[in-house]
């Protein structure tokens, strides 16, 4: 291999994240190129340096100050947020249920209702619609017949 | 790492995504001297070191749930240091003690290298380190302080940093180069 090539591959060798077959090509040339050995050299002299670089150490009492902030976080999530995980899955299915319920007995409601009204029953495949429409039908045709007969009575409509 | 540190890891995080704030300061304390290395010497500035470690833990903490073990959990929290770290803008009043060049200068002397006396006491040489370190395009900077001082091998920062091993050879490469003219008087 040649110089150029291998002082290219020297960074890598110094990390040792060389597969084995260069790194030993590499070894072998370092022995008898006198440039290549002063390269190599350098390069390690550059890495002691950067290892003068100082460390910052941890304050002792960083995690404890840390946890005491997540604590607050929490304490400040569940404000807004009242219920677990849990609680707020029973909460949506009582709300499910809840609306199921008032369709059911609202339906049940709304026959009730049309059945004293009008001394009918709904057929029981009626839907809920219906019903209401059907309600509205009878006041207006009930309304209608009142105006008419007033009418009748008072000489010819309004 | 071995399978054992690893194992615990991950279910420290599992129980720290649960809300067991014990088990999160058992992770705390077990990579907080990593977390402090790797931004203090991104950063070099120690103002902004336990700030910035605070944010990333809390960070870790907030995304626990999303660890789904495809990874080590500390390539994972190396990753969230990484982005950090990327996103780190110098605070505009900065309180730096930084010792000028020209008092550390040979009198008469021209390079572009860093110009300094070759008994230049060790203070000196570590600012003078750390501008050079700082100077560094994030990427390369990153990528060499994983390597020189947090011991990762190149695959462990291609992970972290999700590029290819052989983009982590050319940043650092580029890295060494660049501080060797840097750093010339020093070597």
């Amino acid at each position: 291999m040649k110089c150029s090539k291998i002082q290219k591959k020297l960074s890598n060798y110094l990390d040792n994240a060389l597969p084995d077959n260069e790194k030993d090509v590499i070894a072998d040339h370092l022995l008898t190129c006198a440039t290549c050995q002063a390269e190599f050299s350098t390069l390690k002299k550059l890495h002691n340096t950067l290892g003068l670089l100082d460390d910052m150490p941890v304050p002792d009492e960083f995690s404890a100050k840390l946890i005491g902030k997540i604590k607050t976080l929490e304490k400040n999530r569940e404000i807004t947020m009242p219920f677990s995980v849990f609680g707020r899955t029973i909460m949506a299915a009582a709300c499910v249920a809840v609306i199921l319920l008032s369709i059911l007995f609202g339906n049940h409601i709304g026959r009730t209702l049309y059945k004293e009204t009008t001394g009918k029953r709904l057929p029981h495949n009626t839907r809920v619609i219906e019903i209401f429409e059907t309600q509205a039908s009878i006041e207006l045709a009930n309304y209608l017949n009142y105006r008419l007969n007033y009418d009748v009575q008072n000489g010819g409509a309004q | 790492m071995d399978n054992n540190n690893s194992y615990n890891d991950n279910d420290l995080i599992k129980q720290s995504a649960e809300g067991n704030e014990q088990s999160f300061a058992l992770l705390v304390k077990k990579y907080e001297k990593a977390v402090f290395s790797t931004i203090y010497r991104y950063t070099g500035n120690k103002e902004d070191v336990e700030d910035l470690a605070q944010e990333i833990f809390i960070k870790v903490w907030k995304n626990a749930k999303s660890f789904k073990e495809r990874s080590k959990f500390s390539t994972w929290l190396y990753r969230i240091v990484v982005n950090h770290c990327l996103n780190y803008k110098i605070k505009v009043k900065k309180q730096r003690r930084d010792i000028p060049l020209e008092d550390v200068s040979k009198e008469g002397s021209t390079s572009s290298a860093l110009i300094v006396q070759n008994d230049c006491d060790s203070k000196v040489k570590v600012e003078i380190i750390k501008k050079a370190i700082r100077s560094l395009p994030k990427r390369q900077r990153l990528a060499l302080i994983l390597a020189q001082f947090e011991d990762k091998s190149h695959q462990e920062i291609a992970d972290i940093m999700k590029v290819s091993p052989s983009s982590v050879h050319s940043l650092i490469f580029r890295a060494r180069i660049t501080l060797r003219k840097m750093l010339k008087e020093l070597l």
